[in-house]
């Protein structure tokens, strides 16, 4: 996997976050994870195809996600994550892959997406065909997002 | 004391707030910002669908003056849905409203019939702005 393919990930989540949260969102220390692995509380995914196919997870905890979601409701207090605030979760996720879409098409990397799907649950095990690059952003005050992505390029 | 134009602009208003808008877009979320946005600057949103599938359905039952698309979604994606609503109504006004901004995307909305195209987050005025431009078409 080249550094090219993650870095518009990067790029589109941390624009989006600063629109939807209004704060900046901080790139930590990339990593990689072979397959199976654990994830907890809180995952999006959404499945990439086209130039480069795979899978990407946002992963996150019940406390980041409702942070978030108040954010994209304007402010308003959310108490427990239900399906409006995992809609609005779910959205932020479709938000940055549909960006990251926009940043692959200038690069002449022609990719589509899925319709998000969200998970919640303790240790929930993801296994995935290939191995998978882990990018934490941390969002001051309001917790890490790490995005997996587990994708390849088809040649 | 009214003058023509101050009449003109109130005329215009009234007749923006009886603009009926569909909502189609898989997010429930989405669904709602769209219409708090909307029913704070005056139209009336008439119906909401979460696929094109849906969306065609509720056009043709509704016949609004306006409908927002959503690409991605699940079933029937909204340039699908664009096509079918555009054959049934050459007049239809949609704007799609998507993550997915890029030029090849874009193009493919416009040609099949968008009138225009936002690109998601958006700005709040933007929206506004933007509906109002196409009502004016």
């Amino acid at each position: 996997m080249k550094v090219e393919y993650i870095n518009p990930f990067i790029e589109a989540a941390q624009s989006v976050i600063k629109i939807l949260c209004g704060i900046d969102a901080v790139l930590g220390k990339v990593y990689l994870r072979s397959s199976p692995f654990s994830v907890n509380q809180v995952v999006i995914m959404i499945g990439v195809i086209g130039r480069i196919k795979g899978q990407v997870c946002f992963e996150l905890s019940i406390e980041t996600a409702k942070k978030i979601a108040s954010s994209m409701m304007g402010g308003m207090p959310v108490a427990e994550l239900d399906e409006i605030s995992k809609s609005a979760v779910s959205e932020m996720g479709n938000m940055i892959m549909g960006n990251t879409t926009t940043i692959f098409a200038n690069k002449s990397i022609s990719i589509d997406i899925t319709p998000p799907s969200l998970l919640t649950g303790e240790k929930i095990e993801i296994s995935n065909k290939f191995s998978t690059i882990v990018v934490p952003l941390e969002l001051e005050g309001v917790g890490t997002i790490s995005i997996n992505v587990a994708v390849e390029e088809v040649l | 004391m009214l003058r023509n134009t101050d009449v003109i602009e109130l005329w215009k208003e009234s007749e923006n707030l009886m603009k009926r808008v569909l909502i189609v877009d898989d997010a429930s979320f989405m669904r709602m910002a769209i219409k708090i946005i909307l029913q704070k600057s005056g139209f009336e949103v008439i119906g909401e669908a979460e696929n094109g599938v849906v969306g065609i359905k509720k056009y043709q039952e509704l016949q609004p003056d306006l409908v927002t698309m959503d690409i991605t979604m699940p079933e029937m994606t909204g340039i699908e849905a664009l096509k079918e609503i555009t054959k049934f109504d050459p007049k239809a006004k949609v704007v799609m409203v998507s993550a997915m901004g890029q030029q090849a995307m874009v193009r493919e909305a416009i040609v099949n019939g968008a009138k225009s195209f936002i690109v998601k987050p958006f700005k709040e005025d933007h929206v506004v702005e933007t509906l109002n431009k196409i009502l004016e078409m």
